[in-house]
């Protein structure tokens, strides 16, 4: 409203601005007319005198010479020669106007009652605005020259009626266009919050219903939503975070609890009492480690990017060799490398170096005495890829999405050690870098692949 | 059981039950250790004695442990610090060291690791390390990149060469596998198998096969240790 409000001032402003700039222009032109045409007479009079003027306006006042010198938008002349006294000596008013001071010029505008006499022109009293300049002549004379404002007038009226128009026009045109997109954002709006109101009472997969309209309120309406599937997977990391440690620690917890009690129940016997604290403190650093990795992925999960640094892939890669190829001789698995020199991400190098350090961790673990494992950095144009494979047991097509999940322990691994976070870990790293986690056959074996698409800035 | 310098030491602690634990293992260890349960406290004690090195809780009532080291360091003390905290990820540690701290050590914590770390930062085992370094017979001369032993030479890959290095320099001191993981491959998470083990077991068949007196030692549920007496 405040808007069409606005409009319709500026509609004001603007025909006024016509209207006075126009009205003035004509306002000059009559004047100067007049102006030339009392100066001409003047001058007439002075060479002709009162006689030769006499004539003159006598002529001029007849209806054919007013006609011609209908001077365009405002009507014909009008004249009146009088002397001293002001009786009249010739023209077309009747009488000298009352109310004119006396001065050698005047400039006038008057309203004035006249019969028109002159033929061919309405034979009836009107009234009419006369626009004039009145002169004392040398010796007394009086003349008046002078132009009818009616046209002017008209034309006046008609701009103001225009104007008002054009007011009523904004106003309706504006009042129903502001009602209807008004409607059209308040609908919308409800819909956000009806959403919301939804999302707040619980329900997170709730989403803004997009109508695909590439306005402002479509992009918005696209961002809120996307904004909501991010809060929607922190709360669901978060749940899940709650829902592993109330079952993956109770376990541990209880044995822990369990050892306790019986060593305060056993006889005095020192060293069963010591054997038990220490089982006490295996059992407590194993919580630890295991808390400690569910947190690490929920922070990776939950973590903001701004730590992002550009890291040597090549060197990250060497240093996990180098920690790890001992392990693999150790337990007689043959650790090859193929390492492409120069190769930068941007990322978190200690979140990267953890995420090859697990890969190989496992695959030293799973493949058996006499086989291989394999370490590829391969950059590519529109991608770098990390690859490390071994030649054991490998993981099935349909386990391999439960593979990634945390705490799964695949039945051929439950005989090794571990936390079973290992691969969890490394897919919240991958995710993180907004890269791609794959799993493939080695033929034999398993190969993982993590792919970072290159950022083009 | 070890055998390091003893100390003087300070723990600016608000948990009683925490303060009193270390307190109770210090002692037994060797050094003598003070307690101070605020912010506050701690500061004007730290700045009043000449302690070897300060325990910091990050937490404390009154002046959190980052400011108190901020504050310290500003008055030109430069106590060896080492920070220890419920605050555990690898930002929270690189904040504490550029607060001014020397090294951060997350709860829970195992009191072998926090009595290594402390001795590692300790101000009287900060010596200047020179090019060469000598225990018993064993010698390394860091410019050159050559270890003898009994002026037999030695060949080591790069790494092999950095793990004595660091062993070396902590003579006497006991080195722990995440310090290891730490400060000779940057790498401040655990690794779930025992890789350190492995290299140190290979690193130890190197230096101390040929020998009658070993040098590696294990220290069991602790880490490692260089020195020349046997434990």
């Amino acid at each position: 409203m405040r808007y069409a409000g606005f409009v319709c001032l500026l509609t004001v402003v603007c025909f006024a601005v016509i209207y006075w700039v126009t009205i003035s222009q004509l306002h000059t032109q009559i004047d100067a007319g007049l102006r030339a045409e009392t100066s001409a007479l003047t001058r007439l009079y002075g060479l002709r005198g009162i006689e030769g003027l006499q004539q003159t306006i006598s002529a001029l006042s007849t209806t054919k010479s007013l006609a011609a010198s209908d001077s365009g938008d405002a009507g014909p002349r009008q004249y009146l020669l009088t002397d001293a006294q002001f009786k009249p000596l010739a023209g077309t008013l009747s009488g000298w106007p009352s109310g004119i001071s006396d001065n050698a010029m005047t400039w006038v505008t008057l309203r004035i009652k006249e019969q028109n006499n002159q033929p061919g022109l309405d034979p009836e009293h009107r009234h009419f605005e006369l626009r004039a300049v009145a002169v004392n002549l040398p010796s007394g004379y009086h003349l008046l020259v002078g132009q009818s404002l009616d046209e002017l007038i008209e034309l006046r009226d008609a701009i103001l009626a225009m104007t008002i128009a054009a007011v009523l026009l904004v106003l309706v045109v504006g009042s129903v266009g502001g009602a209807w997109v008004g409607s059209s954002v308040v609908r919308r709006l409800r819909a956000v919050t009806r959403t919301a109101d939804i999302i707040m009472a619980g329900d997170l997969t709730q989403r803004i219903p997009e109508e695909h309209r590439r306005d402002e309120f479509g992009a918005l309406a696209s961002k809120l939503n996307a904004m909501l599937a991010r809060i929607e997977i922190l709360m669901k990391s978060t749940r899940e975070v709650t829902e592993n440690v109330a079952h993956d620690l109770r376990s541990p917890l209880t044995r822990l609890r369990g050892r306790a009690e019986m060593a305060l129940l056993k006889g005095g016997d020192m060293v069963q009492q010591k054997d038990a604290l220490q089982k006490v403190i295996e059992e407590t650093d194993g919580i630890v480690a295991t808390l400690n990795a569910i947190l690490s992925i929920a922070q990776i999960e939950s973590g903001a990017r701004r730590e992002w640094t550009e890291v040597d892939m090549t060197a990250v890669c060497h240093d996990a060799a180098e920690l790890y190829e001992v392990l693999a001789d150790e337990k007689g698995v043959d650790f090859v490398t193929n390492i492409t020199d120069g190769v930068i991400i941007k990322g978190n190098h200690q979140l990267l170096a953890q995420a090859i350090g697990n890969l190989l961790d496992n695959a030293i673990k799973y493949t058996g005495r006499g086989g291989t494992v394999n370490l590829m950095l391969v950059k590519r144009d529109s991608d770098t890829i990390v690859s490390v494979s071994d030649s054991g047991p490998g993981i099935p097509v349909e386990l391999r999405d439960k593979a990634l999940q945390r705490f799964v322990r695949l039945d051929a691994s439950r005989s090794q050690p571990g936390s079973g976070l290992g691969l969890a870990l490394v897919k919240a790293v991958v995710e993180q870098h907004t890269a791609v986690l794959h799993l493939d056959d080695n033929q034999p074996g398993l190969r993982v692949s993590m792919r970072f698409v290159h950022i083009h800035s | 059981m070890t055998y390091a310098v003893a100390m003087q030491l300070l723990i600016i602690e608000d948990d009683a039950d925490t303060a009193a634990y270390l307190i109770k293992g210090l002692q037994e260890s060797g050094h003598k250790a003070e307690h101070a349960a605020t912010g506050p406290d701690g500061l004007q004690r730290a700045q009043a004695c000449g302690y070897d090195a300060l325990i910091v809780d990050r937490m404390l009532p009154g002046l959190d442990g980052l400011s108190l080291v901020q504050k310290l360091r500003a008055a030109g003390n430069q106590t060896p610090v080492l920070f220890l905290t419920a605050l555990a990820d690898v930002d929270d540690r690189v904040i504490g060291l550029q607060s001014g701290g020397d090294d951060y050590l997350a709860k829970p914590f195992a009191f072998a690791e926090l009595l290594a770390r402390v001795q590692a930062i300790g101000r009287r085992h900060a010596t200047a390390a020179g090019m060469v370094l000598r225990v018993a017979d064993l010698e390394m001369d860091r410019l050159k990149r050559i270890i003898t032993r009994a002026d037999i030479p030695i060949a080591l890959q790069a790494r092999e060469f950095r793990l004595l290095e660091f062993l070396m320099l902590h003579t006497g001191q006991v080195v722990t596998r995440s310090m290891l993981l730490e400060q000779v491959w940057g790498y401040h998470f655990d690794p779930q198998t025992n890789v350190i083990d492995v290299h140190m077991s290979r690193l130890r068949t190197k230096i101390d096969k040929q020998s009658a007196h070993p040098l590696i030692h294990t220290i069991r549920g602790a880490g490692y240790c260089l020195r020349e007496s046997p434990p």
